[in-house]
């Protein structure tokens, strides 16, 4: 045990991070997961309304990822890898369930009090609300590009796209989503 | 570049408020715009004020992702064992072959298919209907993987077969490729070439 918190905690590499996580190391998982984890999460929310439904999937995702690490031939693929994953769990989500989306804010973005914080709250929930009802191939470029640090070409990485294609789509997806937020009085 | 338009100045802008690379000379050329117009300027600080507020919508994403991938790590399920190389070659090859004879199967199914009922009765008429399209689960294979290249290559005619080696009776069949990416469960199955699978 005390071996694998030493390799996980050296292995800061992503690459290292992987090897580790593929022999078994569930530190090393973690860190995956926990560098993973915030854009993944904001991909499902951006086709789930129900916001409690998004860590559990989240989870689902994970576990998939962890099962057929092994299967993983690049590192270079992995996040893609991880984006495609993510989706489809949305999908048999929704399939098992036999859902149908239903317009529910998140709850989770509750935060202080007073007017102030009460419409700075609102505002939010209006964005994600904008992003929800954008087609995934606008919506998915915007929310990885702004929670991976806006590296043009990492976003194309993820969605498998050329970046000249993600870059067209970044662009058509804020023009969008700016014209549902004056539409909605938000900006 | 020079006498940028208006919509070429926003276009920038909102590059420029995404990091997108751009050429040195088009922010030049968007400066001088600024200069001179005032609703572009306007269109600048609101392009703030939107990027802002995307962050800020976004942020709630990323908090707490310690704890929950902690969470996650410590619940993940006893991995299951990753097949040898020459296992997952014989595998393979048990699976090619269950698709190829299931391949024959249907073929022979839709030569020897009941006639079609007169106009105006109602039955079944596709011959497809026999089987009835499946997901596989979540040990599906490719048929890409499994069989040659030209056999799989969807055209109107050609279907895509997709077995599933350890259930090989559980077998999706689609007609398109976008109907075979979007029914098919990743990852096992992950992605129609271009998702690395040993
Ligand atoms: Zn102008």
């Amino acid at each position: 045990m005390d071996d694998m918190i030493h390799d996980a905690s050296t292995a800061q590499c992503p690459t290292d991070l992987l090897a580790a996580a593929r022999a078994g190391d569930r530190l090393a998982m973690s860190r995956l997961i926990e560098a993973e984890l915030p854009w993944v999460r904001a991909v499902v929310a951006g086709y789930v309304q129900a916001s409690e439904n998004v860590d559990d999937i989240c989870q689902e995702v994970f576990i998939a990822v962890w099962q057929s690490l092994h299967r993983l031939r690049s590192p270079a693929g992995f996040k893609a890898w991880i984006y495609r994953i993510a989706v489809n769990k949305v999908r048999s989500f929704y399939r098992r369930a036999g859902r149908r989306s239903s317009v529910e804010l998140s709850a989770d973005l509750q935060a202080g009090d007073g007017r102030e914080a009460l419409e700075r709250s609102s505002r939010r929930e209006s964005v994600l609300a904008a992003l929800k009802k954008m087609p995934p191939k606008y919506r998915d470029p915007l929310v990885i590009h702004y929670l991976r640090g806006k590296s043009c070409d990492e976003t194309a990485e993820i969605l498998g796209l050329r970046p000249v294609t993600c870059r067209i789509r970044l662009l058509r997806g804020r023009s969008r989503l700016e014209d549902l937020l004056r539409k909605d009085g938000a900006l | 570049m020079k006498n940028m338009t208006c919509e070429q100045a926003r276009e920038f802008l909102a590059a420029r408020e995404m990091k997108l690379p751009f050429e040195p000379e088009a922010a030049h050329a968007c400066e001088q715009h600024l200069a001179g117009c005032e609703s572009c300027r306007r269109v600048l600080l609101e392009g703030r004020e939107l990027s802002e507020l995307l962050a800020a919508s976004l942020a709630p994403y990323a908090e707490g992702a310690e704890e929950l991938a902690e969470r996650i790590a410590i619940d993940l399920p006893a991995r299951r064992a990753a097949p040898s190389y020459w296992r997952s070659q014989v595998f393979r090859f048990d699976a090619a072959a269950a698709a190829l004879l299931f391949g024959a199967g249907l073929f022979v199914g839709w030569w020897f298919r009941p006639a079609p009922p007169p106009a105006g009765a109602p039955g079944p008429v596709a011959p497809a209907a026999t089987v009835a399209p499946q997901l596989i689960g979540s040990s599906g294979t490719l048929a890409h993987e499994l069989l040659p290249r030209d056999r799989v290559r969807t055209s109107e005619r050609r279907r895509f077969i997709i077995v599933n080696p350890v259930a090989p009776d559980v077998i999706l069949e689609v007609d398109r490729q976008a109907e075979f990416e979007d029914r098919l469960e990743l990852p096992d199955g992950a992605g129609a070439g271009d998702v690395p699978v040993e």
